[in-house]
């Protein structure tokens, strides 16, 4: 016993460094103590959210950072194109669970690390379980999954009269690469800017004009989108939606996109371009992943142990020429729909005018709410109303009449609050009207 | 990839996709004008031969009829299918009935190169292997790299499967460095490591497993590190480094590129298998736990036999002259900080070797001798040597090692490698004075080291050795015309130095090609609405493109000034038999740069009609060189990105420390530089060699050391003339750190220290020119010229 505490202190003994020193750069809070390490190793309850590029890195970073209690969450099953990377998994592993194999390795390798494995959707858990959580860390390729786990963050908040119970913030450290450029932020949630607060950061997605794309292409992408958004929908070639992962779909729209691109004289359709275009598919090293999971699982430890001030509070990375790092304070949006405790407020010129459509319109569309397939639903006299839901077909049926009525048609008042509900939140998001015009006259 | 067992695999799902292929092509109306691509078939190339057998085993097979089948290998983004890569992965004796190429692919390949002809800019680039038959679908290599080779493409891919790199002790650095090399793919690596596996190693690095303590680390690391990828081979040599070098004369005549930690006899013997073969560099990495050193050997002078020290120290010469002067690149990575201040010796009270006092104080060897023997002061000397693997040096004491070392007679031999390097290098003077003295300098140090009160505290020391003090030590700021990595992570500090003597790029942005603008006459599409369905005229989306490359299209018409700054370089001017590949390109373009349409170069579709080519052609048979020196993919790709041409030429770390003055101050009074960090890192580097261990390292010396690193802070910083004085709380951070690794910092310098090397094997991407800091309590960075 004594031997293996012997043992344990000369192997972490750089941690314990850092651990039992002060420091001038340390957190106010900090006092240098043999009971941190203690603490990172038997209480600290960490989440990893996905086992991908990032998340293998983090895993294996934060092993060695003297983290025991993991914990790893992802929905996906490890294919090929993974192994570039992804240095936890083999081949013998294609098919099998990101997270289980991740984990399997990690507490293999590492004696005393208990990685607990997860195989489902961050969504398939409610918040009993991330409240288990003191710091939960993102590797993900999904912003709205992004998006989704900080509203559940949020949502853990507590306030007493409107002042923040910060015993009940969890930080939450996130992560996202892309080829050579790579960003990591701290974000505590309700304290500093949360994912929704930055949600412009997030480039829109490349869409071609349609004119451009049926009448004068210039590019390969051209060609291709063509065939994707054009030739496939009328030609329905395989009975089904297209399918990226399906090498025939990819080879029928290939072999169009290529008769297209002749016939404008347009080089450059390749078998890869068009894999990357349909499955937008984002390139990734192993390097970069590397630097940004170091930069998390480096704030992870920091933030866990105070033993120097956390990021402050987004840093973008980019190797392509030397290398760049840009630091920066994102700023908390103070209408934040997720994580400010102003009421949302929609303005509406004209009540009489607005379709629910073009409702719906804004909320996917505007850079301020950028959501998928919101599902409206009111209170009308005390009844629960559902206005539009896309996401159940027979609920969809049944009200996609409404699309085509104005907000006074669908006996919507000024001030009405407006249930939204939408998968890039856990939670319905109350949105209250506001019509421009004065007089609204109901009937 | 066992012989024909992937290709098996593949043909069987392949031809049932072909069968339904061609039920659903049969509605095309794609064959007529197939054919007429066909007829167009023109230059093509050097044709789709010799590809054709793996293009057509591995997977394209899934290409459906063959009215369809396009072997549109056209290079947009020079990123052909891999399987010309993989090609050897393809047995010859594959039995799919697609293996037998019809000659119809090659020729509608060839259509490729036609499209371009057909092209305004003419001569796009076709690709960089020969047009090959395109299979749609991938070999399994290619799915598995897919999402790197969207980066640096197949000819990148090529260049990295191709390199061999060699790492000198496996420490948690260097395994994270080799770990984001190993996934990606390349050749092949070495561990030469002699260490056993420490409860240390196991705290920080995570390709050793617990149960391995006591094992071999080399062996342990490199199992571990196999497992990452079956396509990279690797091996490993269970001995220190310097046993393995001293005894295999053609060592690194099979790497490409070598992380190493090495004694001075393993740099010696290194140079001179660099000089012999052509190996890309050395990338010398020194571990916290394995002292690097290349210098001086105090075994060498305890208990001296006469003719063995007389080997020894000729050895320590030769070296820093071959060091001082050698024409080969080297990398070097340091792992922690890079220590080149003070000298152990000087506490030994034994004299600096006079060699590397030389070098650094640019004094003569009968001016260092004066200072010499019985100098009981510290001589503070900032070039010099380390203390080496102590424990392997013992293993190592065969009289091997050192014999065979050229030795005094050997001298002619190098007097005139160092005449003609210092013609160059202003180091002329230097080494003919350093031949010179050797005799004298050689009797001096004999003398010296057989003095008994030498010998009592070189016992002492030894035995203080023992304790293993984390010593790192460059050892290469001679090389100045190596490129030379520095690595390091202490704490929340990490450091990465870059010393070059040359790189060349020709993809500085493989990726930012210039979209098809139909740049000559980009207006009419631009300018005018262009009706939708209904009719309308809609321009506004179009619009935001033009906006976005409206640069591209009004730009002055003329060569790019980086690139003219090439073009007027020496280098360019001058070429001859040794010019590489790049300079002769660069010449060829220089001719006809001036007398194209410039605004044609701003496209990067110089060629011409071969103008490019015939200029290399030319050129190369001016130089008497053989006309495939340079290949005809390599000149596409110079063309396609004649634009972005991009020369680093670095600056010598030994520079670094001849200076007596740096102009700091500018960038010290800047509260948000970082530059503070490169006084604090050569302050540590002062204290370590002064007091053999780093401030801080003991948890009761932690005040003390503050105070002793203030002071040779201080020292410094008035050595360099600069009334700056470091905040205190700097110094009392890194003293905290007491040379500590955290594993995620290591993690995050690992990655860039990969891929760093990644950009220069590949040739593609700028690498940092030359000194980049990185600071984890706030994530910032810097990057300083120095």
């Amino acid at each position: 016993m004594v031997e293996a505490q012997e043992s344990s202190q000369k192997r972490w003994g750089h941690l314990r460094k850092v651990l039992e020193r002060p420091g001038p750069f340390s957190h106010p809070e900090f006092e240098p103590s043999s009971e941190i390490l203690d603490f990172i190793m038997t209480s600290c309850n960490i989440l990893v959210i996905g086992a991908g590029g990032l998340g293998c890195e983090l895993l294996k970073d934060l092993a060695l950072m003297g983290f025991k209690q993991i914990h790893v969450i992802d929905m996906d099953t490890i294919d090929l194109s993974n192994l570039n990377r992804q240095f936890l998994f083999r081949h013998k592993d294609l098919g099998s669970s990101k997270s289980e194999v991740a984990a399997a390795f990690i507490n293999k390798r590492i004696v005393g690390c208990q990685v607990t494995p997860h195989f489902c959707k961050i969504q398939d858990y409610d918040e009993s379980f991330y409240r288990q959580f003191h710091i939960i860390v993102c590797g993900l390729d999904s912003i709205v999954a992004r998006r989704w786990i900080n509203g559940m963050l949020v949502s853990l908040l507590t306030y007493d009269d409107g002042v923040l119970d910060q015993q009940t913030v969890i930080p939450m450290v996130d992560g996202g690469t892309e080829g050579f450029k790579g960003n990591a932020r701290v974000i505590l949630p309700g304290m500093s800017a949360c994912v929704e607060c930055t949600l412009d950061l997030y480039p829109p997605q490349v869409n071609y004009p349609l004119c451009t794309i049926a009448n004068t292409p210039r590019l390969p992408e051209h060609c291709i989108e063509y065939v994707k958004l054009i030739l496939w929908p009328k030609e329905n070639p395989f009975n089904t939606t297209l399918d990226g992962d399906d090498s025939q779909h990819i080879s029928w729209i290939y072999e169009r996109a290529v008769e297209r691109a002749l016939q404008f004289n347009i080089p450059g359709v390749t078998y890869r371009l068009v894999q990357g275009v349909v499955k937008h598919i984002i390139p990734a090293v192993a390097s970069t992943n590397a630097v940004i999971a170091g930069v998390c699982a480096t704030e992870v430890f920091k933030i866990a142990t105070s033993c120097c001030v956390p990021l402050n509070n987004y840093m973008v990375f980019n190797d392509v020429d030397g290398i760049y790092t840009y630091t920066y304070e994102a700023e908390k949006k103070e209408n934040c729909l997720i994580c400010s405790q102003v009421p949302q407020v929609i303005e509406i010129s004209d009540p009489y005018k607005m379709k629910l459509k073009q409702l719906l319109e804004l909320l996917s569309e505007s850079t301020a709410y950028q959501m998928k397939s919101p599902g409206l639903t009111t209170i009308i006299d005390g009844k629960n109303k559902t206005l539009y839901m896309s996401t159940i077909k027979s609920i969809e049926e049944r009200t996609r009449d409404n699309l085509t009525k104005t907000l006074i048609d669908l006996g919507l008042k000024d001030g009405q609050d407006i249930l939204v509900a939408d998968v890039t939140s856990p939670s319905t998001l109350v949105i209250k009207l506001k019509y421009l015009i004065n007089d609204v006259e109901m009937n | 990839m066992p012989g024909c067992g992937p290709c098996g695999a593949y043909c069987k799902p392949a031809k049932q996709t072909v069968a339904t292929k061609k039920k659903s092509t049969v509605k095309k109306p794609a064959k007529p004008k197939l054919k007429t691509t066909k007829s167009r078939s023109s230059t093509g190339g050097s044709g789709g031969c010799c590809y054709s057998k793996s293009g057509c085993c591995g997977s394209k097979k899934k290409v459906p009829a063959k009215s369809t089948r396009r072997s549109y290998s056209y290079y947009r983004d020079r990123r052909n299918d891999y399987s010309s890569i993989s090609e050897s992965s393809h047995s010859s004796d594959c039995s799919c009935s697609d293996c037998s190429t019809d000659g119809y692919d090659s020729s509608t390949d060839s259509y490729t190169d036609d499209s371009y002809s057909t092209d305004q800019s003419g001569y796009l680039f076709a690709g960089m292997s020969s047009p090959a038959p395109k299979s749609p679908e991938q070999s399994d290599k290619s799915k598995k790299y897919d999402r790197q080779l969207r980066l640096w493409g197949d000819h990148g891919q090529k260049l990295l499967e191709n390199s061999k790199v060699c790492l000198i002790n496996a420490t948690a650095l260097g395994t994270e460095i080799l770990k984001s090399l190993v996934l990606p793919g390349i050749g092949s690596f070495t561990i030469v490591d002699g260490e056993k596996i420490t409860e240390e190693d196991i705290g920080s690095n995570f390709f050793l497993e617990n149960d391995s303590i006591g094992l071999s680390r080399a062996q342990v690391a490199t199992q571990s590190l196999l497992e990452l990828n079956p396509d990279v081979r690797g091996d490993y040599i269970d001995e220190s480094p310097d046993h393995v070098m001293s005894h295999t004369q053609d060592f690194f005549k099979n790497f490409s590129v070598v992380i190493a930690t090495a004694l001075l006899k393993n740099i010696s013997s290194a140079l001179t298998e660099l000089e012999k073969n052509k190996c890309r560099g050395v990338i010398l990495t020194s571990t916290s736990k394995s002292v690097f050193s290349a210098g001086l050997d105090i075994l060498e002078m305890y208990k001296p036999d006469p003719d063995r020290t007389k080997k020894f120290w000729t050895t320590l010469q030769e070296t820093w002259i071959k060091l001082y002067g050698s024409l080969y690149p080297t990398v070097a990575v340091i792992n922690g900080h890079a220590p080149a201040g003070g000298l152990n010796e000087t506490l030994l009270e034994i004299v600096a070797p006079h060699l590397v006092y030389f070098n650094d104080e640019k004094c003569h060897w009968s001016e260092a001798n004066r200072v010499g023997i019985n100098n009981r002061s510290l001589i503070c000397n900032r070039r010099g040597t380390g203390i080496g693997l102590i424990d392997e040096v013992v293993e190592s004491k065969e009289e091997g090692f050192l014999s065979q070392r050229p030795s005094l007679t050997n001298l002619q031999k190098i007097s005139p490698i160092a005449r003609g390097l210092t013609k160059k290098y202003v180091r002329e003077e230097t080494i003919k004075n350093m031949i010179q003295a050797r005799e004298s300098d050689l009797d001096n140090f004999l003398q010296f080291v057989t003095n008994p009160q030498v010998q009592k505290s070189l016992e002492i020391y030894l035995e203080s050795l023992k304790k293993k003090y984390l010593f790192l030590y460059p050892g290469t700021y001679g090389m100045q015309k190596f490129h030379y990595w520095c690595v390091s992570s202490i704490g929340f500090l990490g450091y990465i130095r870059l010393q070059l003597k040359e790189h060349t790029v020709i993809e500085s942005h493989p990726d930012s090609e210039n979209p098809d603008l139909r740049l000559d006459k980009p207006w009419p599409a631009l300018r005018d609405p262009i009706p939708d369905e209904n009719g309308l005229k809609i321009v506004e989306e179009n619009f935001e493109e033009a906006i976005h490359y409206v640069n591209t299209c009004i730009n002055s018409p003329k060569i790019p000034h980086h690139v003219q700054t090439i073009l007027d370089d020496d280098c360019c001017i001058n070429l001859t038999q040794n010019s590489s590949p790049f300079w002769v390109m660069c010449a060829a373009l220089q001719r006809i740069g001036t007398v194209r349409r410039p605004c044609q170069f701003e496209r990067s579709s110089i060629t011409g009609r071969g103008s490019v080519p015939k200029g290399v052609t030319d050129s190369k048979e001016n130089l008497g060189l053989p006309p495939d020196v340079i290949t005809e993919s390599e000149v596409k790709l110079f063309c396609k990105h004649a634009s972005e041409l991009h020369v680093i030429r670095g600056s010598c770390i030994a520079d670094e420390y001849q200076r007596t003055s740096l102009d700091l101050s500018s960038y010290l009074e800047d509260p948000d530089s970082l530059m503070f960090y490169y006084v604090i890192l050569r302050g540590l580097e002062r204290f370590i060699s002064e007091f053999n261990t780093y401030p801080g390292q003991f948890d009761d010396q932690v005040e003390p050391d503050v105070l002793k690193l203030k002071c040779i802070i201080g020292k410094l910083l008035a050595e360099w003339s600069c009334s700056h004085v470091l905040r205190d709380e700097r110094v009392h951070e890194v003293c905290r750190y007491g040379g500590a690794e955290l594993h995620s910092v290591s993690a995050i310098l690992g990655g860039c220290a990969a891929h760093e090397v990644i950009k220069l094997i590949t040739h593609q991407y700028k690498p940092l020119n030359n000194a980049f800091f990185y600071d984890a309590i706030t994530s910032n960075s810097a990057t300083f010229c120095l």
